[in-house]
């Protein structure tokens, strides 16, 4: 696979994983924040970004899968507990990471793309 | 303190953390549960009315049934905006973050120097402990008690302020100690202000709907670029030219658009994270938001030129694979 085409098929998963980010922003976002209603780093998110586009669901959605990937680092800065990020399903976590490594991902394959190319 | 109060919440905090605080007595502490049940066991926001019952009674007055509509008011215009306009939370009793910038100093490089750091804290605290106990007792004759010893610390901390020795405090220079400390017997609100900060919450509520409709002037735009474009191709005659453009300039755009919301959603929470987890910033203050939009903008910036070339070969290689060039 040349870089070109490397950079144009993670263009394509990006736009793939927008109808995913969609569905988990509008059905699962809610419940998996209802886990950390504690933590005030996903409770002033939330608060920030609910009047942007979307409500700011994706925005919420990827931070969500932030504290969820790296709860340790959150904790230090007591922005949450890891005990609440243990309480949410292992389904439902699965639902909120999904869609931000899709999307970090195409990412770094359309920077990689470019870089290697310029 | 006579009669009913109420203060704004200057930065998210847990509930139970903000009533422990207050330093209220067992009495007050019911009576308060009572008058917040509209942040009762959640994360307080900043901006949120944080009501102080009236400590003569333990029933609920008209005044505080009063102030608590107020509250659910600002409660839930705030809830309707988001938390770009900081400048609502500026008018609250920042003795508690003075506290915290206090601390930091600049390093502390003797230990006299570390001394009279020390002494400023100490008398700071000295300040917040006297507002306490004022809240407390609730009494006139607190009131003259408290406004008496509140003077003589702060002649104290204007001599331990004054000249060089400010440096290092965290504090600026800004005329009088109240108006450095952002603290004033207004710190505590009465009706009349209530009022008027539940009308600027309801205009920034407002305002911020508005703001909103920025995203989507903006994909009207590409989307309005993309189609000149293909106008202009096409007006010249050249029909493969015309079929080229439609092909090369919207993968440019679904890409682009793709590109830049990716970009912009991904960089505003990987910024607010990395503020958050390097410097240590509070997740709600300026400084966050100030993170979310200058990480979010390069994101949806950068991933949206990069979206728009990638697109660009897209295009280009769809138009060669349709065959629409033969």
């Amino acid at each position: 696979m040349t870089l070109e085409s490397m950079g144009i098929v993670s263009g394509v998963i990006m736009m793939l994983s927008f109808p995913i980010s969609f569905y988990a922003m509008y059905t699962k976002l809610e419940e998996a924040e209802s886990y950390l209603r504690f933590s005030t780093f996903i409770v002033m998110f939330k608060h920030m970004f609910k009047a942007g586009l979307f409500e700011g669901r994706m925005k919420r959605l990827f931070a969500v899968a932030l504290v969820i990937l790296m709860p340790a680092a959150f904790q230090w800065r007591r922005l949450v507990l890891v005990e609440d990020v243990k309480a949410i399903p292992i389904r439902l976590k699965l639902w909120m990471v999904m869609p931000f490594l899709l999307t970090l991902f195409s990412i770094t394959g359309m920077v990689l793309s470019w870089l290697l190319t310029t | 303190m006579q009669g009913p109060y109420v203060f704004i919440n200057d930065r998210p905090q847990l509930y139970p953390l903000l009533k422990l605080s207050l330093s209220l007595s067992p009495h007050a502490q019911t009576k308060f549960d009572t008058l917040n049940q509209h942040i009762r066991n959640t994360v307080v926001l900043p901006g949120q009315l944080v009501i102080i019952g009236d400590s003569r009674t333990a029933s609920c007055t008209a005044e505080e049934a009063r102030l608590m509509l107020s509250a659910r008011n600002v409660k839930h215009d705030l809830m309707a905006h988001s938390a770009a306009d900081q400048s609502l939370i500026k008018n609250y009793d920042l003795l508690q973050t003075i506290m915290a910038h206090t601390s930091i100093g600049i390093g502390a490089a003797s230990s006299a120097w570390s001394k009279h750091l020390a002494a400023i804290e100490k008398t700071l605290m000295e300040i917040d402990d006297l507002h306490k106990q004022y809240l407390r007792k609730g009494t006139m004759g607190a009131r003259d008690e408290f406004l008496v010893k509140r003077r003589a610390l702060f002649a104290k901390l204007e001599i331990q302020l004054s000249g060089m020795a400010r440096l290092g405090t965290g504090l600026k220079n800004e005329g009088s100690i109240k108006k450095m400390l952002g603290i004033s017997t207004k710190s505590y609100w009465h009706h009349g202000e209530i009022r008027k900060y539940e009308e600027t919450v309801k205009r920034i509520a407002k305002a911020s709907q508005m703001l909103k409709k920025g995203t989507y002037i903006g994909i009207a735009l590409d989307v309005g670029v993309t189609a000149l474009e293909i106008t202009e191709a096409c007006s010249i005659g050249r029909e493969r030219e015309c079929t080229r453009a439609k092909f090369v300039e919207g993968g440019k755009l679904a890409f682009g658009i793709s590109g830049a919301a990716a970009g912009g959603e991904i960089g505003a929470a990987l910024g607010v994270f990395a503020c958050a987890l390097v410097f240590g910033i509070p997740t709600g203050g300026v400084g966050a938001l100030g993170c979310a939009i200058v990480a979010g903008a390069a994101g949806g910036l950068a991933l949206g030129a990069l979206g728009s070339e990638i697109g660009e070969h897209a295009g280009t290689r769809l138009y060669d694979v349709s065959g629409a060039n033969q």
